[in-house]
């Protein structure tokens, strides 16, 4: 039986129309109300069932809640290419780094990056052996379309002693299991 | 070959269990180092309240409520992002019991072909045998396939295919998306195993993010536009 819990989300990329374009338009709108205020803006009441997709969620949560329309978040991005890289030596201008393609079609290369490339915010957290990402696409805002360079900095949690305790472990034994003297 | 890339792209990752809505503040996410000052500093608080939380931050929604937590984002440049913030979320909360996790993404094409648009939902679902007799112009408005998580997680994976809405101007676009739910395991006293979420997370992102496309290429590949 399928499992009464639902972890979609409602996704703003929209719901789904009938394929015959003759066909009156069904959308299932999450939201309940919608009021235009005196300046245009666009407030929308929306009931938390909203946050499901899918038909088997049998209790909606019911808090309203006010979404206002803003541009924030409008953007959306053409992703073209992402390759998953870490830093192998860096000075005050530069960062050179070996790239993998995220999806492994492209050979790994090594790159040299530009510190300027990086949000200020970013750029203190470039040192050796960092894991970052690298995505090239295009950044839709509204009607145009731009080409993009996105590099950000992974901040992943640091290892708990649990994790080390069991990495040391898990290493031991495949040690013991090769057999090496 | 290089592939034709989504013409729109979302992905979210979605936490069900027992959460408290009202500590999910810009300031918390700057103290716990999860967003940086000037992040945080740009953070845009619609509501943060023990019942409900909405904020924007880095062109992402978090929705949090006392069962569920919604992260989403459409800047898919930065996935990889989104998923650090709710590892870290999870790291800084380990007490927080998580029944469910899903890994969501959701892509659309603009076919931009009336006749290649309808093919593809005939070939999907065809008409004749059951609907034709019954409907007058029977058309698919959605298809979910389930299909079962393998490797270290028992879950599933739900690929949803579908017309694009027409808020989303593509005038015959194609939608598909997968959810990666994972359904955490529980011990007999009824307590989640909430520390596998992050392995989840971490193991499972690349594949739940290439699943929608997978789907997609297969249908582009494999259903042709008539001559």
């Amino acid at each position: 039986m399928p499992s009464s819990v639902t972890t979609t989300a409602s996704t703003s990329l929209g719901k789904w129309r009938l394929s015959s374009a003759e066909r009156p338009t069904v959308v299932h709108l999450a939201v309940d109300a919608h009021i235009v205020g005196p300046g245009g803006t666009v407030t929308l009441i929306e009931v938390k069932a909203g946050t499901k997709t899918t038909p088997s969620e049998k209790r909606p949560m019911l808090v309203p809640r006010v979404i206002e329309q803003t541009a924030s978040n409008q953007f959306g991005f053409m992703l073209l290419q992402k390759w998953d890289g870490y830093v192998i030596e860096a000075d005050e201008e530069t960062f050179s780094a070996h790239l993998i393609d995220s999806q492994g079609v492209l050979q790994p290369h090594d790159a040299t990056f530009s510190r300027a490339e990086l949000p200020k915010e970013e750029q203190a957290l470039v040192s050796a052996g960092t894991p970052f990402v690298w995505t090239i696409g295009y950044r839709q805002i509204g009607a145009t379309r731009e080409r993009a360079s996105v590099i950000y900095f992974r901040r992943l949690p640091a290892w708990t002693d649990r994790e080390i305790s069991n990495g040391a472990r898990a290493g031991e034994n495949l040690a013991k299991a090769v057999g090496w003297e | 070959m290089t592939r034709r890339a989504p013409d729109l792209e979302e992905v979210s990752v979605v936490i069900v269990g027992s959460l408290n809505p009202g500590i999910f503040h810009p300031e918390w996410f700057r103290r716990q180092e999860i967003l940086a000052p000037a992040e945080a500093e740009k953070a845009m608080i619609k509501i943060v309240s023990p019942e409900v939380t909405e904020i924007q931050f880095l062109d992402m929604k978090l929705d949090v409520f006392s069962t569920r937590l919604v992260l989403e984002t459409k800047d898919v440049s930065r996935a990889e992002k989104l998923q650090d913030i709710v590892v870290n979320i999870l790291a800084k909360l380990p007490q927080t019991p998580v029944t469910a996790c899903g890994i969501n993404n959701a892509i659309q094409f603009d076919l931009n072909d009336e006749s290649y648009w309808h093919k593809i939902g005939h070939t999907l679902a065809p008409k004749d045998l059951i609907w034709e007799p019954l409907l007058q112009k029977p058309g698919l408005a959605t298809m979910m396939i389930k299909g079962r998580l393998t490797e270290n997680f028992v879950g599933d994976i739900n690929v949803t295919v579908a017309p694009s809405a027409p808020t989303t101007k593509l005038t015959h676009g194609l939608f598909i998306s997968s959810n990666y739910h994972f359904p955490v395991p529980q011990d007999d006293s009824a307590t989640p195993h909430s520390e596998r979420v992050v392995k989840f997370i971490q193991e499972m992102w690349k594949p739940a993010l290439e699943m929608a496309r997978s789907v997609g290429y297969r249908i582009l590949d494999q259903i042709k536009p008539d001559k």
